[in-house]
């Protein structure tokens, strides 16, 4: 047994991050999964304890210390301090620790680390032994677990003092062995850093061995933010950890609703939760869960992503100049990471709330083996008829499903299996007392996506990465009935994607990142309906949200489309002067193909090839500067059945966008940052009605422009707080055809103002706001209307397109969260009220039956939402 | 997803806004319906043209009938450029009478000079009506069917208004009395053979009839009814002094551009 002889007790790590910044500077991403070894302190250097110990008995202080990828200390600062002269010990010791570097997957990386130092006097010394020990008493050997109270997590690194004269130290798995104790009473206390400190008293009895499980509860687990899975850099790119996801007042945890606090990200109403980035259309932006596209983004009504954000490791988000990485969108990329499955056992949990109800499971099967499942289903369709009446019936039903192998055969390599799909259905019926003027309306959409993903890592850091899936997708379908009236869409489509990237330092100044990016589809399309209407310029409806278009013009179109996009891609890192300047030219030849009604009059073929330079240039004149810069060419597929024969255009071409970023971060502090960024887009080629008889229905003749600048002030999680403040200033304009005048983007929005905090308070509580500033948003008002004598209707005649402006919007959301941990599981629940002081924010406009008044319509009043959840 | 918000909002069923008259309610200047008789017709065929427009507070009303020869873009029924303000776009139209009634011959045209078929198989030339006081002005439009294949379309007729789920005749010239917040239940009824069949793409389809129905005073709990089916006028808002007369419209409609419609009045008191 090891004794505890020294005035300083060593503390343990309380968590670590990748060293955003400074791996930044060299060439890596700020954010990524988790490190697949933490550090590990080697070397301890004993502080030279302060005569302030004497009388105070102990002290800690609580370090972030920034180690580099050969485990030196490179930079201690002090986030929680103790005074009297402790700080200053605390520090200098520190400097001397050395570590073994953390590691992902397999390759060191800088870490930050946070370390508390405890001082402490020592124990009095031990009364002098008996001057004859008559026999050797008799021991037994105790074994035992360290393990965190609620959800079973093995706490490793855990100092477990036995009588205050021995010690052991936790191994990976929670477990500690004394080889041999005395037959009686002992003291044990548990000590570490990552919980309060454990006192017992434990009985040993002869001819018995002693097995010991201790649950206790941890303050924070080990977190490990993002940083470097990618290597080419991201000139503006935010991360939402998992912690912040799930706190964030007004989402319920929703892990796609949380960008919309991000800066750049336009306001919807009715927390539908599309997303509209610097000035795109929500189809523009693009969202990848383990780097393969989602089709469907949200359930019914845009309330729940269809991707559980309990499936979610960390989320990233960038709104504009993307790396060639990622293409196919003019708007911004979403990266969703799903988290491994954990491997000290089985968990899981169960949640309920109002509005749906799920669970998961997670555990190993094999050493190198584990899994993780989870289904979720809403129960909204079960008791809102409850509340329809029996001429009004409205079942929406909806449900999701993630699963996945984890398979790590050794340490080169990683495969993953996942599995995930969706569902909703609804369904709706107005019943008049005549069935002729009766209308239904029935939709039913779903995706069901696998992927297989490799990693290799080859000698010299080289990587190779591998993921391909594929899936079959109905993104529509639906029918309507009115009366005699019918119309009806089906969309089916069979995806399949291929994405394989190599990685690879060349020199010390030189990196190579080189890949292929493979979208492609068999897609249907069934329809019989009214075409598009071309109400009227900017083809925005007459309201922000109300109906408009006529009934005339019914067509029928049975498409079929092959849809194959090929895009081979390749970035050239450069770094100079000690990596403070980074240079990336970058190239994606973003090449489309068609082939549609093939067998019929209609068939086509097409194809484009568009070359995407991209140039991303980052300095830093000092070490928490940083100026970035990047102009890029992007382009995007039409939508398949926007290339209908009857609906659309077959001779549609793919849209454009040249996206210019410049701005600079300021790291104030190891949590805190500071973002300014500008940005300006110009987008062609964007589809759009035809303007006259005798156009094309649809036509590639829209013009896009957008402009603005951000500032994001952010708090990453420090003393069991975490924020941000986001302003956006921008303005969008569209252009539909080139004689056209210029007016407002749909969701242009001057101002936005997002502040999010969440603070976490003792006895399992934690507290939350949200605030909220957005300029309303521009619609088309009706300047008159005529009477339709054949349908008994008005037809409004529209104003300016989008020339009026809803007014601003403004909402508090508060979230407190409680949880009770038990032993062996924890239960939450949370209450989160959405929009607090019940502001009537304005969410649209809609008129009387001619026209000749109008009357705001207002966003959600206050909404409380309960939910409750297990862990296990 | 974003089609069922718009749904959602469209039904009220998020969001709160303030309620208006409802389309039932007459006052001021209205047009109520424009009937063609016969509603289809070939070209170089004749068909008299009539507005039944209403102005509550007795003023004299003065139309100007005009045809715009400008056809639908797809997704319109009525090409918008009808109804321009902008002089320099109104070459499109041409001014074919005055009056509440008119008698307009079809032009020379072919389907395909028409735009895009509507969801019955038809095309239509469309008529344009301003209608004005010395204090209103309104725009109304009529889409006149060109005479196709199949046999021409008839104007439905309405038989009568009766009272009490169809037990006894609204009497034109004996008004009922009535008296505030007293609920009638209404029913409009079509003579046998207005709803005749005809066949789109294909399809044999029977035209569905609906009534829509206007009153000066009250409100209705449907404003559009279909064929035999009951309504109920309630007098619980904008009801006049007593002795005054409430005015009771019913306007009939097929798919097709048919059109009927018929006058009572209740005495109030």
């Amino acid at each position: 047994m090891k004794s505890v002889c020294t005035t300083t007790a060593v503390a343990l790590v309380l968590s670590f991050v990748w060293l955003s910044r400074s791996a930044a500077a060299q060439g890596a991403e700020p954010v990524a999964p988790a490190l697949s070894k933490p550090p590990r302190l080697v070397h301890f250097v004993a502080a030279i304890a302060p005569p302030a110990l004497e009388s105070v008995k102990e002290a800690d202080v609580t370090l972030v210390i920034d180690v580099d990828e050969s485990g030196h200390v490179k930079a201690v600062e002090v986030a929680s301090g103790a005074g009297d002269g402790f700080d200053e010990a605390a520090v200098a010791a520190a400097l001397k620790f050395v570590f073994e570097p953390g590691e992902y997957q397999g390759k060191p990386v800088p870490v930050r680390v946070t370390y508390r130092y405890h001082f402490a006097l020592p124990p009095p010394p031990r009364a002098p032994a008996a001057p004859v020990a008559p026999a050797a008493p008799e021991t037994v050997p105790i074994d035992g677990l360290v393990l965190q109270r609620g959800d079973r997590a093995p706490l490793a690194g855990v100092a477990v003092i036995v009588d205050d004269t021995s010690e052991q130290t936790t191994n990976d798995k929670g477990a500690f062995h004394f080889a041999a104790a005395t037959i009686g009473a002992h003291s044990l206390k548990l000590r570490g850093a990552t919980f309060a400190p454990f006192d017992a008293t434990i009985k040993v009895n002869a001819g018995k061995r002693l097995q010991l499980t201790y649950y206790v509860i941890a303050k924070e687990r080990y977190s490990s933010t993002v940083r470097g899975k990618h290597v080419v850099v991201e000139v503006v790119k935010q991360t939402l950890r998992t912690e912040e996801i799930k706190r964030i007042p007004g989402t319920q945890g929703d892990v796609l609703k949380a960008v919309q606090n991000l800066p750049g990200v336009a306001h919807t109403a009715f927390g539908t939760g599309n997303l509209i980035v610097w000035g795109s259309s929500p189809q523009d932006t693009r969202a990848y869960v383990d780097g393969v596209y989602i089709p469907t983004l949200y359930h019914f009504g845009g309330q729940r992503s269809t991707l559980n954000g309990e499936m979610v490791q960390s989320l990233s988000f960038a709104p504009g100049g993307f790396s060639v990485e990622h293409g196919f969108g003019l708007g911004g990329v979403v990266d969703i990471e799903t988290r491994a499955p954990r491997t000290d056992g089985y968990h899981g949990f169960v949640q309920l709330d109002l509005i749906d109800g799920s669970f998961k499971l997670e555990g190993p099967i094999t050493k190198t083996l584990s899994f993780s499942a989870g289904l979720r289903r809403s129960w909204i369709d079960a008791f809102l008829p409850l509340f329809t009446t029996g001429n009004f019936q409205l079942s929406p039903a909806y449900w999701d499903y993630q699963a996945k192998l984890d398979y790590h055969p050794n340490s080169r390599d990683h495969l993953q299996l996942f599995f995930f799909g969706s569902d909703d259905q609804l369904t709706l019926k107005t019943n008049t007392f005549d069935p002729a003027l009766s209308a239904s309306f029935n939709q039913h959409t779903y995706y069901h996506h696998g992927l297989v993903s490799w990693l290799h890592r080859f000698a010299g850091q080289t990587t190779l990465s591998v993921t391909a899936s594929a899936g079959y997708d109905q993104p529509s379908q639906a029918n309507r009935v009115q009366g005699n009236a019918v119309s009806s869409d089906s969309a089916h489509s069979f995806d399949y994607t291929l994405k394989a990237v190599v990685r690879a330092p060349l020199r010390r100044w030189l990196r190579l990142d080189a890949g292929v990016d493979f979208e492609g589809s068999y897609f249907t399309f069934d329809r019989t309906g009214a075409v598009p209407s071309q109400l009227m310029p900017g083809g925005g409806p007459i309201n922000a949200v109300g109906p408009g278009a006529g009934t005339s013009g019914y067509a029928t179109d049975n498409m079929n489309l092959y849809a194959n996009h090929v895009q081979p891609f390749a970035a050239a890192t450069f770094s100079f002067f000690d990596k403070r300047l980074t240079i990336i030219p970058q190239l994606r030849l973003a090449v489309f193909t068609y082939s549609g009604y093939q067998g019929t009059p209609n068939a086509f073929t097409s194809a484009f090839i568009d070359p995407e330079p991209r140039l991303t240039v980052r300095y830093q004149p000092i070490a928490r500067l940083a100026i970035k810069a990047s102009a890029g060419l992007y382009h995007q597929s039409p939508r398949p059945q926007d290339l209908s024969a009857a609906f659309g255009n077959r001779k549609l071409a793919p849209e454009s966008a040249v996206h210019l970023v410049a701005g600079f971060e300021f790291q104030a502090t190891p949590t805190l940052q500071l973002e300014l960024t500008g940005f300006y887009k110009d987008m062609r080629n964007l589809v759009v009605p035809g303007e006259k008889l005798g156009d094309p229905i649809l036509t590639n003749d829209g013009i896009g422009r957008v402009y603005g600048g951000s500032l994001l002030i952010r708090q990453e999680l420090w003393k069991n707080f975490f924020g941000w403040a986001s302003y956006t200033l921008s303005r969008a304009e569209r252009q539909d055809h080139p004689d056209q005048a210029s007016h407002l983007f749909q969701f242009d929005q001057t101002h936005i103002l997002t502040i999010v905090a969440s603070y976490k308070l003792p006895r399992g509580y934690q507290v939350g706001i949200r605030f909220r500033y957005v300029t309303g948003s521009p619609y088309t008002a009706a300047q008159s209307a005529v009477f339709d004598s054949n349908q008994n209707s008005y037809t409004p005649i529209a104003g300016p397109a989008y020339g009026a402006r809803l007014g601003s919007f403004n909402q508090l959301d508060l979230r407190v969260d409680k949880t009770w941990t038990f032993d062996r599981w924890s239960l939450s629940a949370y209450l989160d009220l959405q929009n607090a002081y019940d502001a009537a924010n304005p969410a649209g406009v809609t008129y009387n039956f001619n026209y000749t008044k109008k009357s705001t319509v207002n966003d959600l009043p206050i909404l409380p939402v309960l939910g409750l959840r297990g862990d296990f | 997803m974003r089609r069922l918000g718009s749904l959602l909002f469209a039904l009220g069923l998020v969001g709160c806004s303030k309620s208006f008259d409802p389309p039932s309610y007459v006052s001021g200047l209205r047009v109520l319906a424009i009937k063609a008789e016969p509603p289809e017709v070939a070209p170089g065929q004749s068909s008299t043209v009539t507005a039944l427009a209403v102005a509550t507070d007795g003023a004299a009303i003065a139309f100007a009938w005009s045809e715009c020869d400008k056809a639908p873009l797809p997704g319109q029924a009525i090409n918008r450029d009808c109804f321009t303000t902008d002089l320099s776009m109104q070459s499109y139209l041409t001014n074919i009478g005055s009056g509440a009634t008119i008698d307009f011959l079809m032009p020379m045209v072919s389907a395909t000079d028409l735009g895009e078929p509507d969801a019955t198989g038809g095309v239509y030339v469309a008529l344009r009506a301003d209608a004005a006081t010395s204090q209103e002005a309104s725009t109304s439009s009529y889409r006149l069917r060109l005479a196709g294949p199949s046999a021409p379309n008839r104007n439905p007729t309405l038989a009568g208004v009766f009272q009490g789920g169809g037990i006894s005749e609204l009497d034109a010239a004996q008004p009922p009395t009535v008296h505030a917040g007293d609920e009638l239940t209404l029913r409009g009824v079509f003579s046998a053979g207005s709803a005749e069949s005809y066949s789109v793409a294909g399809r044999a389809v029977t035209e569905l009839l609906t009534i829509a129905w206007f009153a000066t005073s009250g409100s209705f709990n449907s404003d559009v009814t279909g064929e035999s089916t009951d309504t109920v006028l309630k007098l619980d808002k904008n009801l006049p002094p007593s002795g005054s007369a409430i005015d009771l419209w019913l306007v009939g409609r097929d798919e097709r551009g048919g059109t009927d419609y018929v006058h009572r009045t209740l005495s109030f008191q």
